[in-house]
């Protein structure tokens, strides 16, 4: 082999060394979305069939008490707002088996902030364990045939002033043009989920 | 990046060879360690400026310790157990983690990764403190490491000093970031615990996963680590 392969094969090693040597995800990229099933702040229940129509969705494992998941309601909020048009659909998940994260405390913090999109409780926990979901906020991103495109971090940074990567976006806008999604999996930030 | 064309059976030669060599990297406890190597090269390049912080308030007897091979008899960058007004935070980047891991060299290491932003860390955060001033005599060096915007210090340290945690503490030059998760290698958010024997070897991490944190199982693990 010439060196411009050697060193391309090395390059090659190294990201994929990097990027795959932490704990796997137990969702592969890839692979087929699980089921969920919750019962939401309006008294609906919702499963992943209930957003049969969009052309992606966007999975958000969150909670009512951790400041992180705070953190990020408005840029949820902000993000269903700007993808609505394109036929995105973002549906929020607590897990939390813990006082204030369980339905009538997200009756009121939904009402609060006015979220405009689904958030429900699944009391069973099945989701959080099926998606692999560690903290929150810990999101997913499903594409056309709901087969998980994106995981992990929202962006890259608890302050939004800060934000330097819009990995779910980016994740999104790649989904629609039905090219690559540049970056995959990132690393969750967030308050680990009380099981 | 160009990848020259491959046969097809070559090709799938090469990529098996790719996932072995991924596979082995990563089941390994030393794995960290080796992708280290990985990663600065392909990092070098991103990494923000890295003069690291040095704790400047080294015991010297354990520097001299160091020099002549022998362990440092007190935990370097700590504070002494009772000198509660003394506890402060320093910033901390990549090369000053290994720094740090370098002078604590014949001491166990346990690395508590926290947050004011993360209740767990803080609900948890006593049992760390307790581990300390448990076992520092006996060769553990307790380190605390917030991922906390460093604009929040004053925060920070009111809450290490509610806790009186006289602990080697630091916050993340990078903040609540996944450059933080990244260069600290945390994974599934916080809290996050490392545990390095005295060769500086990790030998555990505790992840949040699918379980909550179990602090008896770190305790025993510490122990563990200092008999051997």
């Amino acid at each position: 082999m010439n060196t411009k392969v050697t060193g391309a094969f090395a390059m090659m090693l190294a990201l994929i060394v990097a990027t795959s040597c932490y704990a796997d995800p137990k969702l592969e990229i890839g692979a087929k979305a699980p089921d969920f099933s919750g019962v939401g702040v309006d008294d609906k229940t919702y499963e992943l069939s209930s957003f049969s129509d969009a052309k992606a969705l966007v999975v958000v494992f969150t909670c009512n008490h951790c400041p992180v998941a705070k953190a990020y309601e408005d840029r949820l909020i902000k993000l269903q707002k700007d993808y609505k048009d394109k036929k995105v659909r973002l549906v929020a998940i607590s897990v939390n088996d813990r006082d204030g994260d369980r339905l009538p405390g997200m009756k009121k913090r939904a009402k609060d902030k006015g979220f405009n999109f689904p958030y429900i409780y699944d009391e069973s926990q099945k989701s959080g364990r099926a998606y692999g979901a560690t903290c929150t906020p810990h999101v997913f991103l499903l594409g056309p045939k709901r087969k998980v495109a994106y995981q992990g971090a929202i962006d890259d940074n608890n302050n939004p002033k800060k934000v330097e990567k819009h990995y779910l976006r980016d994740a999104i806008d790649a989904v629609l043009a039905g090219e690559e999604v540049p970056e995959k999996v990132t690393r969750q930030r967030g308050c680990s989920i009380k099981w | 990046m160009a990848i020259p064309c491959l046969s097809a059976p070559r090709l799938s030669r090469v990529i098996l060879g790719l996932m072995l060599l991924t596979l082995w990297g990563c089941s390994s406890p030393e794995a960290p360690e080796e992708t280290a190597a990985e990663l600065s090269r392909s990092e070098a390049a991103d990494r923000p400026d890295s003069d690291s912080e040095d704790s400047d308030s080294e015991d010297s007897d354990s520097e001299q310790a160091a020099e002549h091979g022998k362990p440092p008899e007190t935990a370097p960058g700590a504070t002494a157990p009772g000198a509660a007004d003394a506890i402060g935070v320093e910033l901390i980047d990549r090369p000053g983690f290994d720094a740090l891991l370098e002078r604590n060299q014949g001491r166990v290491v346990l690395i508590d990764f926290w947050a004011t932003w993360c209740p767990s860390c803080v609900e948890q955060f006593p049992h760390t403190v307790e581990l300390h001033e448990e076992y520092s005599d006996s060769g553990l060096s307790v380190i605390t490491i917030s991922l906390d915007d460093p604009e929040k210090e004053s925060e920070v340290l009111d809450l290490l000093r509610e806790q009186e945690a006289t602990t080697d503490n630091y916050i993340s030059r990078h903040g609540a970031s996944n450059t933080s998760m990244e260069t600290f290698r945390i994974e599934e958010g916080l809290p996050h615990y490392q545990l390095y024997d005295r060769q500086g070897n990790l030998q555990r991490a505790f992840t949040p996963g699918q379980e909550s944190i179990d602090l008896e199982e770190i305790t025993t693990a510490v122990e563990s680590l200092l008999e051997s």
